[in-house]
């Protein structure tokens, strides 16, 4: 009878037997992902398959963290590690420590697929940047403190604008923890020390060397910067993920520089012409001034002072013998008034009748006696005639 | 015309191409054209002294210990 063993029994030496095959240790195969999943704790499951199987496969999270690309379903990829037995599910598996993606560079793919991300977030949107200071006092510089990147920097902002302050925060430009340096210095200067604009950048190099630059870090530590963000990762043709996310580009730091400050020549410029402009509309003005002035001061007002009187010495003479004229026709006029009015008055004169032979009777009380029924035979009158006046006794009364 | 305490360069420098612009204008009084002469002079003096200002700015060096900023001077060649 043949001997019975028991399933782990088995499983062990199966296990066993993978673990002693030298080729299927670190082996490199090429695959298909699929059914890939990343559970919270961070581990990686998925399949690889061709088109004829399929092989189960696992990255630990220690391994799935250096992994410089995302690993998506249907993405081609060259994994190393070893296949072994999982003893509890009865199952081998391909345990995964390093894994590219196939036919595309690691880093392009790794690149796009972030720049595709952070694109959709909305990190490069052209209304999120920020316009740089015209005319920044001090600058803030992130990069490797031996470079020619500095030196570059320096020369030309100083020739542009000799009263330019720098500040260097130095960092590694590449290597492990360069990328989380560079995000540091950034945000360095926007807690700790004020500047008016920042350069954060590289002198040249391969996409590797460059690697930093594309770091979600970065990106997000430059995208976050209140302060203005110029790039400077040297080289022309491809762009950097801190390219893409920066308040502006520059292929050089010499040309981050001339982004950075005005060249103040040409403001010097623009003031001395502005000096040159407020001298003559202030000379024009006064010479504008001073002709107004003179035109009226050489108008006959001041130089021939009399010929203002001239018109007003006519009317002078005018009104006087007009004025003359009808006082003498006034005076005539009530002279005339005058003598009529003594001829009518003459008439009326009591004692103008009396002169014409006429007598006023008075009785005694000295009434006069206007009327023959207001006298009676015997009464005593007084009788006026000019020149004087008589008594008389009334001795008869004849009504008419 | 109420003025700042200290008014930055690009205010001074906006200042006196406004000032400028009116003058030429020729709307202004004698007495308006006087005044911002002296003040438009006045500006731009200050702007110039501050661009061609070679005052030794010093360049530095930043680092941080114990969360503290520490500045060194930062040593440029043919620079300073």
């Amino acid at each position: 009878m043949a001997v019975i063993r028991s399933v782990s029994e088995v499983t062990k030496y199966i296990a066993g037997l993978l673990k002693n095959d030298l080729a299927l240790h670190n082996v490199t195969i090429r695959g298909q992902i699929s059914n890939f999943k990343q559970y919270s704790s961070g581990h990686c499951y998925f399949d690889l398959k061709d088109k004829d199987s399929i092989l189960k496969c696992v990255i630990w999270r220690s391994y799935a963290e250096r992994l410089r690309f995302r690993p998506e379903n249907d993405m081609q990829v060259l994994a190393t590690g070893s296949v072994e037995v999982y003893e509890r599910d009865g199952k081998y598996q391909f345990y995964i420590s390093r894994m590219a993606p196939d036919g595309v560079g690691e880093l392009a793919l790794a690149f796009e697929q972030l720049k595709e991300r952070l694109s959709k977030e909305g990190l490069f949107d052209a209304e999120v940047k920020k316009v740089l200071p015209a005319y920044p006092k001090t600058i803030g510089i992130v990069t490797s403190p031996t470079g020619a990147v500095l030196r570059d920097i320096y020369t030309v902002s100083r020739r542009r604008m000799p009263s330019i302050r720098l500040a260097l925060y130095p960092v590694m430009v590449q290597g492990a923890g360069s990328a989380e340096q560079i995000a540091h210095g950034i945000e360095f200067f926007n807690t700790k020390y004020p500047v008016d604009v920042l350069i954060v950048g590289r002198g040249g190099g391969s996409m590797e060397d460059l690697w930093s630059f594309n770091e979600e870090v970065v990106v997000r530590a430059i995208f976050k910067s209140r302060i203005p963000v110029i790039s400077a990762v040297g080289h022309e043709t491809d762009f950097t993920l801190a390219d893409f996310v920066a308040d502006q580009r520059a292929a050089t730091p010499s040309q981050a520089a001339e982004l950075a400050v005005p060249d103040v020549s040409e403001v010097i410029q623009r003031i001395n012409s502005a000096r040159e402009r407020l001298q003559m509309a202030a000379v024009t003005s006064i010479r504008d001034s001073r002709r107004s002035l003179e035109a009226i001061m050489d108008s006959f007002v001041f130089t021939q002072p009399l010929r203002m009187l001239e018109s007003s010495s006519m009317k002078l003479e005018n009104l006087q013998s007009r004025l003359s004229k009808i006082a003498i026709q006034l005076v005539k006029e009530k002279k005339n008034r005058l003598v009529h009015d003594m001829e009518k008055l003459e008439l009326i004169n009591p004692l103008g009748v009396i002169r014409r032979g006429y007598g006023i009777v008075h009785d005694q009380k000295g009434t006069i006696v206007s009327d023959i029924s207001n006298i009676k035979v015997d009464d005593m009158v007084s009788v006026k005639l000019n020149g004087g006046h008589f008594d008389a006794q009334v001795k008869a009364i004849r009504e008419e | 015309m109420p003025r700042k305490k200290e008014a930055s360069f690009e205010e001074n420098l906006a200042n006196l191409e406004q000032i400028v612009d009116k003058l030429e204008s020729g709307e202004a009084s004698l007495k308006d054209v006087i005044d911002n002469y002296t003040l438009g002079m006045e500006l731009s003096r200050k702007c110039l002294a501050e661009l061609k200002s070679v005052e030794d700015k010093m360049n530095v060096i930043l680092s941080e210990e114990d969360g503290k900023v520490v500045e060194m001077p930062l040593e440029l060649e043919g620079g300073q």
